[in-house]
This record gives structure tokens, C-alpha cells and sequence, in this order.
């Protein structure tokens, strides 16, 4: 088996729905996917380009209508059960914990789902609650949890059963900065415990940080699949890179507007941002023209941000 | 120039904000829960199979005013309290109740104009079950058309203020919609919707006696004058014990950051 | 926060386990069973404190069974079978309710969708999920039963004998009430199934309305409805007339077919949820 298989992977996924009136709307249109053992994948888009279906067809919620999923090696379809036990998923949000159970409860009993039992289970359960920081917390009603609680004991729930695969749908939303980089830090750890991670998300900065890999959906299509760092510098061809330069006397020159292939600029006392379709060109271009008058130039390619809003508004 | 913020032409405050607000929340609630399957399935089924069961006991018996107003009142009953349960508690669930409490005439206005809605909208048990009961038994050549829609109309008001207590229960407690099952059966028993008030066990009649339905069933039996006005009264007592009990609840939002939010 | 690795599962119980006695693990099971099947209570219903049970377990049927009792006392007919029929019924309306709402209430916790795909037995879950409402309606009616009887002063048939014949009504509800837990996967709204199957009930079953006086059709659907031949042994019982044991099999087998039944209906729902877009 290779490593592609014992991870997650998906070929030629499709899932279309009948409206009422007859028509058939296809949500997903034929998306291939694969996440290694050890690999993190993110996978952005706007609302409504088929991520949901996408994630909820992985985790075995929603049959596709054609096309494979293999999780850990198994069929998610044909092998389900032994499927969902190598795929842990959280979908994440103020829902899908029992509010009236403790959270060292809630674990008992979506274990119990997972065929574990007794002592184990309930010491995996105090295991787990330890991780997310919520072992103070193990004998109070889910009810009166906050969002970043509930959101950390849905990622607890989804590693009840020791996964192989995870799939995270938005682990961090509507967390405080404080929280979310702590969600952030946990699973980047269990990307390095060598699970196959999928995670949705809308924050490119979380997208960034801790993909391997980067997967663009639109229309129900993927639109584009590269590491961040080679996504920006393929949109820089397009959208131009950004050059910052600061000037030791604190004063701006008004012979930069010369400087060439200039597309925009944003000036800060004696610093600017310039947005020129050549990076080094320009920065060659700045250190001959203004010689020994700046203090520090550094360029970079457009940000996985403004790659995302280029290639929506492009489709 | 006017603008958003400036322009101030369609804001000029009713003279009784409480009574426009009681109005705007009754025409909400029909619009919303109206046509729920659950209101629709509570106002006739149960009703008729309760009138089914009532043919059983007695088959000779025909479609009576007093029999077609229990029945329907079994409908009101039940479809009251799931309406009521239902719609609080979205209010809840959509953190609603915030707006409310902020506004010049408090909770009073949305809780009473809801439950008013309910005992509207359980005014279709009425017709709905006299149809079927008339369908399936005939109609009585007796049948006290005046007692049957007077009757009603008082009978659905009265079970609303009763069960606005059960309102105030589901907007105090979380969890509290479990609480609201052992209601139907309760005031079931002590309205003396299927039999009369003295067919009930010795302890129960007594009881019976507290809650206004039991007195609009007493007239629509034949009573007289003083039973209405019992029945009046005691809608009025309850309904003020409502509104009692919800000015609490905002008090204790106010003062003790109650939630009221599910 | 800790920093060795998640993925060490911790594997010493598993041992343990394998080392211990078979009885000593079924004993084990047995624990781990009714755990769950308390935890699916605890988590999935509302009446689980002390008010909210007395208000639906209690109070509800008491007060349903007070009405109908009264009804028969009124015209004439005596409180016995009434009252015994109220009972029964009261024990198979909370199998019902707790059955359909044992899956149904996932929905509302939006967590229909994370059971789904658990790769647990649905079939065994949802039964596993009933034994609570199984005793819950065994101890309801009982309770409904002897207030009852204190209330109209009469016990038309022995405890001993009343409390077999709820045992026996609320396992075969049970083969009924299975069916509504798969209703729950299909129909949305958590109420319009049990609700419907109480009305069912107390039409059909011979609890309220006795078998003889239910139009013609409706006689051959009442015979496989639970409750219907134990309400034969109650009419025969207060007749003085000795009752045949077949109609405890006769019951016994209404069970077993709607349990049947129900098992295809629920593998049916389940298959039909993966078809859907929104699982709650």
C-alpha cells in the first residue's frame, strides 16, 4: 500500500443534486484529492464553491455520486466501517456536543460510537481533555461552554479513536486570537504525529502557516492546488510584488514614481510600500538610483489573500 | 439632506408602544407557526381521536355542542403548549428576547402577544373537529350553536392564560421543554373537557374548580351566567399572573444576568 | 499542556482485559453497555431531572388516564378496563416517545450526522438506546396503575398480574416503537412520528377503544398492534373467565414482527440519510 492510500484520497469525486423542479445542480464536479501520511492540506474557496459537500462526502456523512474515497486505505463506501474508524472529523461550531452531558461525558459516549469501552476509554477521554485544555474543565455541562471550548472538545472528539485521517472543517472560527493560535499549534502537532490532516478554513494566515499544500475550489471544482509559497509567486506574474523600502533621512524622493514598471504606491513618512510587476528589477532599479539613502528594501510576492480574491474575481 | 442616521420622519413613537408591540408579536407568531405541521396535527388529530374514544364509551351519542367544544378544546390544549413551547423557545434559540428586554414595554407585550396568537391559531380546532365529528356521528338535533362558538372562543383564551405560566417556565429554565409534558395530561383532567366536572374522581373536582376552563365547560354544558363570569375571571387572574411572572423574569435579567438565550 | 504523543493509545486496560476471567469481561460488557445506554439518556432528554420526569412520566399519563377512566365511569360502563387500558397505554406511550426522540434528538444536538458516520451498529445502537425507555414505561405505568386505583378505589386486576402483562406491552412496544426511531432519520419534525403513533395507539390497541366496537376494517389492524391481545387477557380477567396463554404468545409474536420490520425500515433510513444533504 502506498503512502498516498493509507492517507486520505479522493479520485474523480462528483455529487449532484436534484432540485425541485428537476434540475440536477452538481456541487462537486469531479475533484481529486490526495493527502499524505504526515501531509496537511488546506482546502479554500468561497461559500458555496463546494467545500461542505466536499468534506462531508470524505467523512462518510454524504454518499458521492460517483467517484472514489479511500480513508487509511479503506472504501469509504464499500468499507465504511472500517473507514470511519481510521477518519476522525470535526465540523466544528456551537452544535454536535450534548449540552446537558459533561465534556469527560461527551467523550464517553462518542467513544462508545467508536467501540471503545471501559477504563481505556475513559482514561483516553482524560487524556485527551488534558491536550486541549480542558481538563479543569471535565465535569462541567458542555451547555455552559464558550465557542473556543466547544471547538477544542469537538477536535478532542474527532481524536477519540486515534485517526489516521483528520479532517477539520474551520477548527478555528470564531476563536480569539489567543485560542485560534492555540488551536493552530495543536494541530500543527498532529500533523507531525504523522496523521493526514484536510482542514477547511476562511483564514489564510492559518492556511498558510500550516499547509503543506494548498487547494482552491470553485464552482465545485478545483481551481488550483500548490504549496502557498509557490501559489504567491506564480500570482506575482499577475498581480506584482511588493517592494517596501524606508529612506534614512524619513523622507520619500519623488523620483521613485520613475521607478520602473510601478503600479501603485502607499507612502508612510520616510518609508513606502510600492506594487511594481518586477520585483527585482525595481529593487535594482531603487539601490542604484537612491545609493546609500535607504536603510532597509525588502520585496515579496502578493499574499495568499490577495492571491485568493485575484483568482475568484478572475472565475 | 436626509440620510440614514438623520432622518428621523419614520421613528416618531406610537402613543401605547406595549399595544403595537403585542399586536406586531400575535401577527408574527400566526405567520410563523400557522401552518406548522405540529400546530395543524395538535388543532384536529388528537381531538378527533379523542372524540373517537368519547363515541366509544357512549355510542348513541351524536355530535353534541358540549362534546364538539371539548373535543376542540383537547386541540387547543395541546396545541397551545407545543406553540407556545416552540415559539419561546426559538425566541431563545435566536437570542431574540435581548431586543425585547431593551425595548420601552419590556417582555409583557411579546410573551401576551404570542400567547394571543396561540389562542388564535387554536381557534381552528373549532370548526376543524366539529366537521369531522359531524362526519363521522352526525350533528345533534340540540346542539347549542351560540354555547359552541361562545364557548370556544372563551375556551381557547382561557387555556392560553393558563398555560402562559408554562411560557414563563420555558423562558426561566433551560431544559425546561421536558418539564411541559405533564401538563397536557394535568389540565386535561381538571378541565372536564370529556366529561363533566362531577364525573372526576372526588379529589380532582375540586381542584378543577381553580382552572377557568373547567367553568367554560360547566356553561357550555347548560350553566348559567355565573360560570362565564367565573370563567372570566379566572382567565383575567391567570393571564395577571403571567404578566406578574414575566416582569420578574425581566427583572432577574436585569438585576442577575439571567439568560435569555437557550 | 502535555506534549507526547496523541497517538500513543493507551493499551494497559486492553491487556487487562485479555487477561481477566470471561465472566469477569462479560460482567465488564454488561457495565459498559448499560453505561451507554444511561448516557443516551442522560444526553438526549430533557425530563432527565427531577421535575421535568414526575411532569412526563408521571404526571402526563396520571392525568390522560384520569380523564378516560372518568369518561367510562360517566357513562356508565365502570372504571376497570378503562383503567387498566389507561395504564397499559401510559407504559407504551413512553417507549414511543423515547424511542422516536432516542435518534430523533440527535438532529436537535446536530449530532445525527457524527453518529451516522461512527461506524457503530445503527440497528444495535438504537436498541441499546431503548432500554431506558423499556423500564421507563414498566415503572410509568405502574406508578399510572396505582394512583389510579387509589383515586377510584378499586384494583380491577392483581399487581402481580397487571405488572407481567406491562412487562409483556412494553417489550413488544419496543418492536413497534423501533420503527419510529428509524421514522426519526426520515421525518424532520421530532414530534409528528410518536405523537402520531400515541393517537395510533389509542385508537388500535384495544386499550381505550375495545376491539368489538371499532369499525370492521380497523379490526384486523388492531390484532397486530402491541398491547391488543394483552388487552384480551385483561377483558377476559374481568370477566372472570379464564384468559388463554396464546394470547400472551399472540403478543409476544406482534413484538417479534414489528421488530422485524422496523430492523429493514431502519436499515433503510440509514441508507436514505447518506443520500441527503443536511443531517443537523
Amino acid at each position: 500500500m502506498s503512502s498516498a492510500e493509507k492517507g486520505l484520497r479522493a479520485t474523480g469525486l462528483c455529487r449532484e443534486f436534484a432540485g425541485r423542479d428537476g434540475s440536477v445542480r452538481k456541487a462537486v464536479d469531479g475533484v481529486d484529492l490526495v493527502v499524505r501520511p504526515g501531509e496537511l492540506v488546506s482546502v479554500l474557496g468561497p461559500n458555496g464553491a463546494g467545500k461542505t459537500t466536499t468534506v462531508r462526502m470524505l467523512t462518510g456523512l454524504l454518499l458521492p455520486t460517483s467517484g472514489s474515497i479511500t480513508v487509511g486505505g479503506y472504501d469509504m463506501v464499500r468499507q465504511r466501517r472500517r473507514a470511519a474508524l481510521a477518519c476522525g472529523f470535526s465540523l466544528g461550531g456551537d452544535t454536535g456536543l450534548y449540552p446537558r452531558l459533561t465534556a469527560q461525558q461527551n467523550l464517553s459516549f462518542f467513544g462508545m460510537m467508536y467501540g471503545l469501552r471501559g477504563d481505556r476509554l475513559e482514561r483516553r477521554a482524560a487524556r485527551l481533555l488534558e491536550e486541549v485544555d480542558l481538563a479543569d474543565r471535565a465535569k462541567d455541562a458542555v451547555g455552559s461552554f464558550s465557542r473556543g471550548m466547544k471547538q477544542r472538545l469537538h477536535l478532542a472528539r474527532a481524536l477519540l479513536h486515534d485517526p489516521a485521517v483528520l479532517i477539520l472543517d474551520e477548527p478555528s472560527a470564531g476563536l480569539d486570537p489567543q485560542s485560534a493560535a492555540s488551536m493552530r499549534a495543536l494541530v500543527a502537532r498532529l500533523t507531525g504525529e504523522g496523521r493526514s490532516i484536510l482542514l477547511t478554513t476562511h483564514d489564510m494566515r492559518e492556511a498558510e502557516e500550516l499547509s503543506d499544500r494548498i487547494v482552491l475550489m470553485m464552482g465545485g471544482r478545483i481551481r488550483t492546488e500548490s504549496t502557498a509559497a509557490d501559489l504567491r509567486l506564480a500570482a506575482a506574474d499577475r498581480l506584482g510584488h511588493v517592494v517596501n523600502v524606508a529612506f534614512a533621512d524619513g523622507r520619500v524622493p519623488a523620483e521613485l514614481e520613475h521607478c520602473p514598471g510601478i503600479l501603485g504606491e502607499e507612502r508612510d513618512g520616510g518609508t513606502v510600500t510600492l506594487r511594481v510587476t518586477d520585483g527585482a528589477a525595481s529593487v535594482e532599479w531603487i539601490l542604484k538610483t537612491f545609493p546609500g539613502r535607504t536603510t532597509s528594501v525588502s520585496v515579496t510576492p502578493p499574499t495568499l489573500e490577495e492571491v485568493f480574491l485575484d483568482l475568484v474575481a478572475a472565475s | 439632506m436626509s440620510g440614514l442616521t438623520t432622518d428621523r420622519t419614520g421613528l416618531e413613537q406610537p402613543r401605547l408602544p406595549g399595544a403595537s408591540t403585542l399586536l406586531r408579536s400575535l401577527a408574527d407568531q400566526l405567520r410563523m407557526h400557522a401552518s406548522s405541521p405540529m400546530a395543524v396535527f395538535s388543532a384536529l388529530a388528537m381531538p378527533c381521536v379523542f372524540a373517537f374514544v368519547v363515541h366509544s364509551s357512549a355510542s348513541d351519542r351524536n355530535a353534541t355542542s358540549d362534546l364538539a367544544v371539548g373535543s376542540a378544546g383537547v386541540g387547543m390544549l395541546d396545541s397551545i403548549i407545543v406553540l407556545v413551547v416552540i415559539s419561546l423557545l426559538g425566541e431563545k434559540q435566536w437570542k431574540t428576547l435581548y431586543a425585547a428586554l431593551g425595548s420601552p414595554g419590556g417582555l409583557v407585550p411579546v410573551v401576551l402577544g404570542r400567547l394571543a396568537g396561540t389562542a388564535v391559531q387554536s381557534l381552528t380546532a373549532l370548526p376543524g373537529t366539529l366537521v369531522i365529528l359531524a362526519l363521522l356521528f352526525g350533528v345533534d338535533g340540540g346542539f347549542d350553536w351560540a354555547r359552541w362558538l361562545a364557548g370556544g372562543v372563551l375556551l381557547a383564551f382561557s387555556t392560553a392564560s393558563v398555560v402562559g405560566l408554562l411560557g414563563f417556565a420555558v423562558l426561566r429554565y433551560p431544559y425546561s421543554a421536558g418539564m411541559t409534558n405533564g401538563l397536557t395530561g394535568l389540565v386535561m383532567a381538571l378541565s372536564a373537557l370529556i366529561v363533566p366536572q362531577s364525573a372526576l374522581p372526588g379529589p380532582v373536582q375540586k381542584l378543577a374548580l381553580v382552572l377557568p376552563q373547567s367553568h367554560v365547560m360547566a356553561w357550555v354544558r347548560g350553566g348559567g351566567t355565573a360560570e362565564v363570569l367565573w370563567a372570566a375571571a379566572l382567565t383575567v387572574v391567570f393571564s395577571g399572573l403571567v404578566v406578574l411572572a414575566v416582569r420578574r423574569l425581566e427583572n432577574m435579567a436585569r438585576r442577575q444576568a439571567l439568560p435569555l438565550e437557550a | 499542556m502535555p506534549t507526547d504523543n496523541l497517538r500513543a493509545v493507551d493499551n494497559t486496560t486492553a491487556a487487562g482485559d485479555t487477561a481477566a476471567g470471561p465472566a469477569v469481561r462479560s460482567r465488564a460488557d454488561v457495565r459498559s453497555l448499560l453505561r451507554e445506554a444511561m448516557l443516551s439518556y442522560r444526553a438526549l432528554f430533557t425530563w432527565l431531572n427531577p421535575l421535568g420526569y414526575l411532569s412526563s412520566r408521571i404526571v402526563r399519563p396520571i392525568g390522560m388516564a384520569i380523564a378516560f377512566t372518568s369518561l367510562s365511569t360517566h357513562y356508565g360502563a365502570g372504571a376497570g378496563r378503562m383503567l387498566v387500558g389507561s395504564s397499559l397505554l401510559a407504559g407504551a406511550g413512553a417507549v414511543v416517545y423515547g424511542m422516536a426522540l432516542s435518534i430523533g434528538n440527535e438532529r436537535s444536538f446536530g449530532t445525527l450526522g457524527i453518529w451516522l458516520a461512527s461506524p457503530q451498529g445503527k440497528l444495535r445502537s438504537a436498541c441499546l438506546r431503548a432500554v431506558p425507555h423499556v423500564v421507563d414505561g414498566f415503572v410509568g405505568g405502574l406508578c399510572t396503575y396505582l394512583v389510579c386505583c387509589l383515586l377510584y378505589g378499586t384494583m380491577p386486576v392483581g399487581l402481580p398480574l397487571f405488572a407481567g402483562l406491562l412487562a409483556l406491552g412494553v417489550v413488544t412496544t419496543f418492536g413497534f416503537g423501533l420503527s419510529l426511531s428509524a421514522l426519526a432519520l426520515v421525518v424532520e419534525d421530532l414530534f409528528v412520528g410518536p405523537n402520531t403513533a400515541e393517537l395510533v395507539l389509542m385508537v388500535l390497541s384495544g386499550t381505550l377503544v375495545p376491539r368489538a366496537k371499532l369499525p370492521g376494517f380497523l379490526q384486523p389492524v388492531s390484532d397486530v398492534m402491541p398491547l391488543t391481545h394483552v388487552m384480551n387477557v385483561v377483558g377476559d380477567e374481568l370477566a372472570g373467565a379464564p384468559w388463554a396463554t396464546s394470547q400472551l404468545w399472540g403478543e409476544l409474536l406482534v413484538g417479534v414482527c414489528w421488530f422485524a420490520a422496523s430492523s429493514v425500515l431502519m436499515y433503510a433510513a440509514v441508507r436514505r440519510a447518506a443520500f441527503r444533504t443536511e443531517l443537523g
